[in-house]
């Protein structure tokens, strides 16, 4: 028993004195090369289903019953692969408040739900179908949650345009990296268990969001395009209606 | 705008998300529809040549903060006659 007891202490000492020596690499952390691979590798596991995250941004959108926004409308004839205009034949910019089923655009005087809407024209208020502005309004300027919800429709195309990986020129994760229990995801660590603290949990998922892609493309099908088209030239911008 | 070739059209949906409230804040609906003889397409996908595109994009915020509309009766009123 008093052998243990001395020897012990001693132990740890030498154990100490060891690591302190030897530097960074019997400590278990890994080089920085590998560091970065790793936090990359992790950073690619962790992007969200585009799916998913549609899905739930269309649901928050939902929830948040009221929200301000603004719509930039241009349109005319492009020639180049990225769909620049050249000529334009449309160009319309507009400011609405959505209240639940209700939008106020304030600008043109005009109220609106999904179907229907009323515009105050010529001293009346008439339905906003009445008068070429209102009807241009009515066919562009829908509710943006509709606009998710058809997307929603074709989210199995989805796909994020900004994930790791996507791009050459990657952002690091995480620029402290000193720490290799913050900086490691504890997944890709094998044969060690680690228990995080509350502090910590709240820096990794900093870290997280950092990473996380924040865009994605959705690619409609010919006969939902075919759709857009017929409501821009129904809106009369065109010049025919 | 004469001579769309309404067997080639394309839609896109360009979304942004907010990483932290998962709100979208930016909507980009990209509508594009082929000419007759002067759209170059690979496929359905219209890469170039003379198109018609109609961008419309949305930007989105104050997420719950905005009141109800001041709506006047008579515009309630009329709103409601409609079909």
């Amino acid at each position: 028993m008093t052998r243990t007891r001395l020897g012990a202490p001693a132990l740890l000492f030498g154990a100490f004195l060891l690591a302190f020596l030897a530097g960074p690499d019997l400590t278990g952390a890994p080089a920085p090369a590998e560091k970065s691979s790793a936090a990359k590798r992790s950073a690619r596991t962790k992007v969200p289903s585009p799916g998913k995250r549609l899905l739930a941004a269309y649901k928050n959108l939902r929830k948040a019953k009221s929200y301000s926004t603004t719509l930039e409308v241009q349109g005319g004839l492009s020639n180049t692969p990225d769909h620049k205009l050249f000529q334009l034949a449309v160009r319309e910019s507009y400011d609405g408040k959505v209240f639940r089923t209700l939008m106020h655009v304030p600008g043109m005087k005009t109220f609106k739900t999904a179907k229907k809407g009323v515009r105050y024209h010529s001293g009346y208020w008439r339905s906003v179908l009445s008068d070429k502005e209102g009807k241009m309004l009515h066919s562009f300027f829908e509710f943006p949650q509709d606009v998710l919800r058809q997307a929603l429709r074709h989210a199995k195309n989805g796909k994020w345009i900004d994930a790791p990986g996507t791009k050459d020129d990657d952002p690091e994760p995480d620029a402290d990296v000193d720490d290799p229990q913050e900086s490691d995801d504890p997944r890709g660590r094998k044969g060690k268990t680690i228990v995080s603290r509350k502090g910590e949990k709240a820096k990794g998922e900093d870290a997280d969001l950092t990473t996380m892609p924040r865009v994605l493309l959705i690619t409609a099908p010919t006969k939902e395009a075919l759709s857009h088209y017929i409501r821009v030239e129904n809106s009369g911008c065109l010049g025919g209606g | 705008m004469s001579g769309a070739d309404k067997t080639l059209t394309n839609a896109y949906y360009e979304i942004e998300i907010d990483p932290v409230t998962t709100l979208p804040v930016r909507i980009k609906v990209t509508a594009l529809t082929g000419r007759r003889g002067a759209t170059r397409a690979k496929g359905k996908k219209i890469i170039g040549g003379e198109h018609a595109a109609f961008h419309f994009e949305y930007k989105l915020g104050d997420f719950g903060k905005v009141k109800a509309p001041d709506m006047p009766k008579e515009a309630a009123k009329v709103l409601a006659k409609l079909k």
